[in-house]
């Protein structure tokens, strides 16, 4: 049994830390603590409720809640932006039940996920119990029961549902809800940041569709919004609601000393660049924290690695069955009741470890913790603080470690840690006014309430699109109104997590049973349910025995493969319209529309932990097509020519480039990497280049004829960066005004990356062929060609060769 | 096609949507009101809505009216055709029949929403008609009415709702679920109402009827959707009058006796009941018919009931015996034994074997206290090894006695 002494803080742990293992930290930040800044309560709050608040221990709000009343109570919509455990559900919680109890006034809330909305349902029922305010709070969702329904539409004070709820089941049934509505005064939006990308696009449709239907019903109710650390948080809410909001981030809270260390496995296999495992390292910082008797909180990336974690630490702490657990995960897929008691625990501190999935990143109540592990960069700088905010709540110091998987992200980030300081935090996009977002939602909206003739839509004039539907009888127009007249139920048919609503159903036919286990959206089953793939869910292998392309359906049976199938696409890339073209050194950058076609040729068989290739299988599917916008970079021949002994030298630059240029753009426009695409194209759908399946570049023409780049008369290849959703998610935009800066990071991803000739890290899975210039040295000449970053290395070469 | 459709059906294709059929619709057609009155009949009572009114050939007064509201409210038969079956603020009503005795006679106004735009004053229309009143409806209560409801509020501003609310279709279940492969209003017509539907248009082509009439003016299609409707209103009326004789006697139209029999039951009607139960063979209806007994304090006839199940393994009727012995005739041992022959056929059950427990302790006390020579009662179980002859006759009399007394 390990003993676990109680005696030391955080910065015992980080100085050790520091001590022992010097090489692998790559960086390290300290934020001092900082001080409460307090306020009084404003006189409309009540004294139940100042009582209430009071034996909960807040006896004097922060001042940024102050803030949050003051403007809420001047009828403003507010969008707050402060740090995890900083108070931010009392600033509205206190203007919405003092309302409540004062004119009996509704709020809807909105969280993503159901969990967060029973925290939220059980926040105020706390409140509510300590004195006695008789403000009434339900959770509303597809737990919530049938006959349980109608008293939440009718007694609730407060809703608390999901946009996904409010979409298929409130909206359209809003009649139901007219009591509600009627008296609707707040809506509160939490975790405003997770509504980004195409979830946000359909979710800010939604909030149309709500507000349309309020204003149906004589209410124009506030709006509060919360979110973790974004750069352009007001901005984001403004285009979410379509209202101009007060932003409140200047947090009155107080904060304990906050440590972060950036770490680095160390290097095992010197030739090879291979480094120890990200979990090894998780697990043993781990176990030293918590041997110190230190509340650690480990992220990891999947739920295997949740379980796998868990077990190494239980191993060690748990061994004796007598006494009460130390150690907990924590993962979606657990019954809620298991999660709830999970979260009891934690928060009374009966224990010491617990390993979670990003579940826990928003906003459920643990309590005090003071380590945080993170097991490989989450993605996004903003949620690297949302998870790191767990550690060190209640003032005492806090340590973070982000320890860095081999993947070519986490590197860049922990080569480059004043990236990852000094950028500012990363910008929610979203384009609600997409084509096929936008006409889903005015189907919706038509179906819930007709369209008079003039009636603006997210402030703008939909006529046109009324006039569609019309003609495809799904509208009949009389009286200046439009009314729906379809036997069918939209909002059914339209999920708010994709754009696209052909999606594939997983069958399992294991032992004759026929039973579906997943859904996979249409632009991602030709990657991912080809014959032969290896398919998992929850990390238990499948393999597709059948692709039922008309039918949408893929037919698979039990496995125990040792390896996992990766599938190999090849793109065509045509311009179709230009908007913009800016100088780019000896190249140009442009910013267009596209036509893509993407040909899913056959897949890789590699083998758990080795990853060598054991072999290939062929995919014969349709070409997949789509109209979407770009951000290309374009170089001519003479430049290239100019620059490369061999047009082959110059394609193996050029996909080193874009696969850097497609990880750093990732990190800009915090997108998930398969929502932005990378392709090396003429921009003529004549040919495309891209690693083989033995990692050579190879070009391909019409027919899937080999091309030679040096036998082409006209050779001006583009790098492609796409927004991969038909019609384009408004993912490229942002890339145009920071192209300069893509470039210069790009450079940045290569040369600090410390392999030679170019790793996967770094420039992606091409290799030169032999007698080549090195991929890596390639990669960096493109990049200089295309921008200013600093170019002496050149010259050394130059001077070498 | 415009700009935008090119586009959108571009679109639509990229992301695997099914079908790029172009359905193009004329925009507008020529408003031509007296057509549709020379087609469909009935008169304008607003712009846009059309009441049509015949008269029904039913009687309007029955002999001990069995199926009726509560209070003394005035009837209202009730039925609509929808633009869909999906449910949600979108499925509208355009035509709703209502159908009221009114001087002897039964009256069907059918309203038709000639004109989408015109659904306010259709909604006030039907308001004048539905007010106060106890709607009469074949699954209206989970169909209609909330439609109705939903419709009203969103056009007219108020949710339109009955005074009270008949639904026929809980009769039909309650009396033939178990017979027949479904309770449609079509098979109601085929094998209760012995009127099955000549060359009518199916209920579930109306939306496509009005969509098409709203599209081209065509009137041919919604034409037979408001005689098939009124065909349905008709079956309403007839369809209570019927159910009310299957009620009384189940038997003869091959209901479920049982299950009506339990509903006489409930209503408190124990004559009814019994001669309900008694015909069903059931052994479900036998243990009600028991429990009837009992609680009339016929026991001798529950007992003996009980006691025909008991022969066939029937474990309920088993419990019964065990628990009629124990407490009514206090015969711990008889109880004993049944309860044994309970738990040879529920083995797993604990709280049989709670219930043995106790006995067990119970008989030991009887044996003690008890007179030697009192007769014993062995319950045979199918078991074959034990006689009949030692059934506890002298319980049943005593019983028997003690339920005259």
């Amino acid at each position: 049994m390990e003993n676990i002494k109680r005696t030391k803080d955080a910065r015992a742990l980080a100085s050790d830390l520091k001590r022992g293992f010097a090489a692998r930290i790559t960086g390290e930040l300290t934020r001092p603590a900082r001080a409460a800044r307090h306020a009084h309560y404003p006189d409309w709050v009540g004294a139940g409720l100042r009582q209430a608040l009071n034996k909960r221990g807040i006896v004097q709000p922060y001042s940024h809640q102050r803030q949050a009343w003051d403007a809420s109570h001047q009828g403003k919509d507010v969008v707050l932006m402060t740090p995890t455990a900083s108070g931010k559900s009392l600033c509205y919680n206190v203007p919405v039940i003092s309302d409540a109890m004062a004119s009996r006034h509704k709020a809807l809330y909105l969280f993503p996920t159901k969990a967060l909305a029973q925290d939220q349902v059980a926040e105020i029922m706390e409140l509510n119990r300590a004195a006695d305010l008789a403000v009434r709070a339900f959770t509303f969702d597809g737990d919530t029961p049938s006959d349980a329904r109608k008293a939440v539409r009718t007694r609730g004070d407060i809703v608390v549902t999901n946009p996904d709820m409010l979409h298929q089941a409130i909206l359209p049934h809003h009649t139901k809800w007219a009591q509600f509505f009627e008296s609707l005064r707040f809506i509160v939006v939490d975790e405003l940041h997770t509504y980004r990308g195409v979830f946000g696009s359909h979710v800010a449709n939604v909030m149309r569709r709500l507000l349309r239907i309020a204003a149906f019903y004589g209410t124009h109710p506030q709006i509060i919004a919360c979110s973790a650390t974004l750069a352009n948080p007001r901005e984001h809410a403004n285009s979410l609601f379509g209202r101009q909001f007060v932003l409140i981030d200047d947090s009155g809270a107080p904060e304990g000393e906050k440590n972060l260390l950036l770490w680095n496995p160390p290097v095992v296999n010197a030739d090879l660049g291979i480094r120890a495992s990200s979990r090894s390292q998780s697990t043993r910082i781990a176990k030293k924290a918590i041997a110190m008797g230190l509340k650690t909180i480990v992220f990891a990336r999947s739920r295997l690695l949740v379980e796998v974690i868990t077990k190494y630490l239980k191993d060690r702490f748990d061994d004796d069955p007598r006494k009460p657990e130390k150690i907990k995960a924590y993962r979606g897929g657990y019954l809620p009741t298991e999660r709830r008691a999970a979260e009891q625990a934690l928060r009374k501190g009966s224990v010491h470890g617990v390993v979670s999935t990003s579940a826990l990143e928003l906003g459920v109540d643990i309590g005090a913790l003071d380590v945080c592990i993170l097991d490989g960069y989450p993605g996004t700088v903003a949620s690297t603080w949302q998870r790191l905010g767990r550690a060190g709540r209640r003032q005492r110091p806090a340590l973070g470690v982000l320890v860095a998987s081999s993947n070519a992200l986490d590197q860049y980030i922990i080569r480059n840690p004043e990236f990852f300081f000094d950028s500012t935090p990363e910008h929610a996009r979203i384009a609600p006014d997409q084509l096929l977002i936008l006409i889903d939602h005015i189907r919706c909206a038509s179906f819930e309430l007709p369209f008079r003739r003039g009636e603006a839509f997210g402030g703008r004039d939909i006529e046109e699109f009324l006039e569609y539907l019309a003609e495809q009888g799904v509208l009949h127009c009389d009286a200046d109104q439009w009314h729906w007249i379809e036997d069918s139920y939209p909002a059914n048919a339209v999920s708010l997590r994709s754009v696209a609503d052909g999606n594939f159903v997983v069958i399992d036919t294991t032992d004759g049973a026929q039973k579906i286990i997943a859904e996979v959206d249409y632009s991602s089953a030709p990657m991912t349910l080809y014959e032969g793939a290896i398919y998992m869910v929850q990390s238990r292998p499948w393999q597709v025995e059948k692709l039922d392309w008309e039918g949408r359906k893929a037919y698979v049976t039990r496995t125990r493969a040792d390896y996992y199938t990766d599938a190999i696409d090849y793109t065509r890339l045509k311009i179709l319209d230009e908007f913009e073209r800016f100088d780019a050194r000896q190249g140009h950058c442009s910013h267009g529309e596209v036509h893509v076609v993407r040909r899913v040729s056959g897949y890789k068989k590699i083998r758990y932990y080795t990853h060598e290739n054991i072999g290939y299988g062929p995919i014969e599917l349709p070409d997949a097509e789509m109209h979407t916008s770009a951000l290309w970079w374009r170089l001519t021949s003479e430049t290239l020519d100019g620059s490369f002994a061999t047009r082959w030298e110059a394609l193996d630059g050029l996909l080193g480039a874009a696969s850097a240029l497609h990880t750093v753009a990732c990190l800009h426009c915090m997108a998930e990497p398969r929502d932005l695409a990378q392709a090396i194209s003429d921009g003529g759908a004549r040919w495309v280049a891209n690693a083989s399946l033995a990692g050579e570049v190879q070009m391909t023409g019409e027919g899937s004829r080999a091309l030679n780049p040096d036998h082409e008369t006209d050779f001006s290849p583009c790098i492609f960066l796409y927004d991969n959703y038909p019609g384009g998610v408004g993912l490229t935009e942002p890339l145009v005004g920071a192209r300069d800066q893509l470039i210069v990071a790009a450079q940045e991803l290569i040369s600090s990356c410390d392999c030679e000739r170019g790793c996967p890290g770094c420039i992606g899975a091409a290799t030169a062929g032999e007698d080549r210039l090195d991929a890596k040295t390639a990669a960096r000449i493109i990049l200089s060609l295309l921008g200013a970053g600093n170019a002496h290395w050149l010259q050394d070469i130059a001077a070498t060769a | 096609m415009s700009s935008l459709s090119a586009r959108l059906g571009v679109l639509r294709g990229q992301t695997g949507a099914p079908g790029g059929s172009e359905r193009v619709h004329p925009a507008s057609i020529a408003w031509e009101p007296d057509k549709i009155v020379r087609r469909l009949g009935g008169e304008w009572i607003h712009d846009g809505v059309l009441r049509i009114r015949s008269m029904i050939d039913e009687p309007t007064s029955r002999e001990n009216p069995l199926i009726m509201a509560d209070g003394s409210q005035a009837e209202c038969f009730l039925d609509t055709e929808t633009t869909g079956l999906s449910g949600g603020v979108g499925t509208s009503v355009f035509l709703i029949g209502m159908a009221y005795p009114r001087d002897g006679c039964w009256i069907l106004d059918q309203l038709l929403l000639a004109r989408p735009g015109a659904e306010r004053d259709f909604w006030e229309a039907a308001d004048r008609t539905l007010r106060n009143r106890c709607w009469v409806s074949y699954n209206g209560k989970s169909f209609d009415a909330p439609l109705i409801a939903a419709r009203s509020r969103l056009h007219y501003g108020a949710s339109l709702a009955p005074a009270d609310h008949i639904d026929l279709v809980h009769w039909v279940r309650r009396a033939f679920a178990g017979k027949w492969p479904d309770c449609r209003l079509g098979r109601v017509e085929a094998q209760l109402l012995k009127q099955p539907r000549q060359d009518d248009l199916p209920g579930s082509m109306a939306p496509m009827a009005y969509q098409t009439f709203l599209r081209s003016g065509c009137t041919a299609l919604l034409r037979r959707i408001v005689e098939h409707h009124r065909q349905d209103v008709v079956s309403l009326i007839a369809l209570r009058r019927a159910l009310e004789a299957v009620y009384r006697d189940p038997k003869s139209f091959d209901a479920d006796c049982e299950r009506i029999g339990s509903w006489w039951l409930e209503r408190g009607d124990l004559n009814r009941a019994e001669s309900c139960l008694q015909a069903s063979g059931t052994e479900a209806a036998q243990l009600r018919l028991a429990s009837l007994h009992r609680q009339r304090g016929a026991l001798t006839q529950a007992v003996a009931i009980w006691r025909t199940l008991a022969h066939r393994g029937h474990a309920e009727a088993l419990l019964r015996l065990a628990i009629h012995a124990e407490h009514h005739d206090k015969d711990p041992r008889s109880a004993h034994e049944w309860c044994t022959a309970l738990i040879a056929i529920q083995p797993d059950c604990p709280h049989h074997r709670h219930r043995l427990a106790r006995l067990q302790e119970k008989s030991r006390q009887y044996e003690f206290g008890a007179e030697s020579g009192s007769s014993r009662s062995v319950p045979a179980i199918r078991t074959g090894s034990r006689s009949r002859n030692g059934f506890c006759r002298d319980h049943v009399s005593r019983a028997a006695r003690k339920a005259r007394t």
